[in-house]
């Protein structure tokens, strides 16, 4: 522990993070129709990266970084935040993508020092997830369209989360059986993301079939079984991760009912199921432990937390509804809805921080 | 690597009983009944708390030493420092929890 890099530090690199998250919905919404200065047409096309790479990378690469308690892993986060930064000013892009491309390398190797420390099949995922990144990124930077870089993104935040959660269902004493089965919906992914990478349009019919496996599975062997019958922090965190199953549930079931997604409407849908619905519900639910943990602010549960969390699912309905009726305004809503959900969370948490620095004084 | 309550003197008691308060959020159970704590000793006013975590991906180990700290040290005798150890080795398994927590969580 003597190792571990000091708080203030860190800092810095969550802030980026954070810029890197605002910045990325500011240019989503200006994707969806909204007037938004913007200063380059090039800019439209950062909207992924920088939610991925610039704010999830950033998170992801922290968490690993506090764990393992070594200070060479924080290059990781660093990498990734100064990639945000690059991307952000225009400054240097094609700098930005080779630092994202960095950070995803340093993550592997983080990644394998953490399996070689513990050698179970939840390590050995963590090290897929953060594979996915490495290559969705060297796509991205060799120009390959945002269809066929997405299922990597994708596997990078889906198996990772999966990961995690492979580890917690061993308090449940998962049989051989289930272990299988989650194997099996690994190597689907990884079949379905190769089809999708390859395919000159987006079909994600494999893919999609993966994360209805992976939603059965999480179904089966989730603690969220026993844990939402708990009571403050233990089962908001349970309810969270509900939320997050039935969007990757509804995101399997649309990515394999169509033999083709279409940009703004079913592929839109399809990602943003997955990226807000799955991703940021677990976000929702797990920020109150994983923040104090890089920053080690103290963050206590408080009911208003949940606001936020019913927010996000409302805000995608709306959003996904606009998808498939084609439905500009609608569609805009939720995209105006997503981003007052994700800085009401912020507000929430900051008010959390705010009650508790008080009542210690 | 189970931790008995009655084979520990008095002192060491307190400090268990005060790791019973200290409550994993995302399982709900506290450390005791997850077999997170492999020891607890007391030895020249040194109090040393042996424990261990699931994930070695996990960023919580910061913030369970505080926790742990926080909590204990209001159970210590005045005089006793207090030791905490994050060993890796035995790693943790399931069967390390107590019966009661298993029989929560679903065991048959």
């Amino acid at each position: 522990m003597k190792t571990n890099l000091s708080v203030r530090y860190r800092i810095p690199m969550l802030m980026a993070g954070f810029i890197s998250l605002m910045c990325g919905m500011y240019i989503g919404l200006a994707r969806l129709g909204w007037q938004l200065p913007i200063s380059s047409a090039a800019q439209f096309a950062l909207h992924g990266p920088l939610m991925v790479c610039g704010f999830l990378g950033t998170v992801i690469c922290l968490e690993r970084a506090v764990a393992i308690g070594e200070r060479w892993a924080y290059l990781a986060p660093l990498a990734s935040a100064c990639a945000a930064l690059l991307l952000i000013t225009d400054a240097a892009p094609g700098a930005g993508a080779a630092l994202a491309v960095i950070a995803s390398a340093i993550l592997v190797m983080v990644s394998i020092r953490i399996f070689l420390r513990q050698r179970e099949l939840f390590t050995f995922t963590l090290l897929l997830a953060a594979l996915c990144w490495g290559l969705g990124c060297v796509l991205w930077i060799c120009g390959f369209n945002p269809a066929q870089v997405m299922p990597w993104w994708m596997g990078f935040l889906v198996i990772t989360i999966v990961g995690e959660r492979l580890e917690l269902s061993r308090f449940l004493r998962p049989s051989l059986g289930s272990k299988l089965l989650f194997i099996l919906a690994l190597v689907l992914y990884f079949a379905g993301a190769i089809a999708a990478s390859a395919s000159a349009v987006p079909d994600f019919r494999l893919l999609a079939a993966s994360l209805i496996l992976m939603t059965v599975w999480l179904m089966r062997n989730d603690i969220v079984r026993h844990t939402i019958k708990q009571q403050g922090l233990t089962r908001y965190i349970a309810a969270a991760l509900i939320c997050g199953y039935a969007w990757l549930l509804a995101a399997g079931i649309i990515g394999i009912s169509l033999p083709q997604l279409h940009a703004g409407s079913s592929y839109d849908a399809f990602s943003h199921a997955i990226f807000l619905g799955f991703v940021f519900s677990m976000i929702f639910g797990h920020a109150p432990i994983i923040f104090p943990a890089i920053s080690k602010l103290k963050i206590p549960y408080h009911p208003s937390f949940y606001l936020p969390l019913l927010l996000l699912q409302a805000s995608l309905l709306l959003r996904l509804s606009g998808d498939f009726l084609y439905a500009a305004n609608l569609r805009k809503a939720g995209g105006v809805l997503h981003a007052v959900t994700i800085i009401l969370f912020i507000l929430v948490l900051a008010a959390s921080v705010i009650r508790n620095k008080n009542k210690s004084m | 690597m189970t931790l008995i309550i009655h084979q520990l003197n008095p002192d060491e008691q307190r400090i268990y009983k005060a790791l019973q308060t200290v409550i994993d959020p995302e399982i709900g159970e506290n450390l005791i009944d997850l077999g997170l704590v492999y020891g607890i000793q007391i030895h020249d006013q040194v109090a040393t708390v042996t424990f261990t975590m699931t994930s070695y991906a996990c960023p919580m180990s910061e913030t369970v030493i505080e926790n742990i700290h926080e909590t204990v040290s209001k159970a210590l005798n005045a005089g006793i420092e207090l030791d905490l150890d994050l060993v890796w080795e035995p790693a943790w398994e399931p069967s390390m929890m107590c019966d009661q927590a298993k029989q929560r969580l679903g065991w048959s």
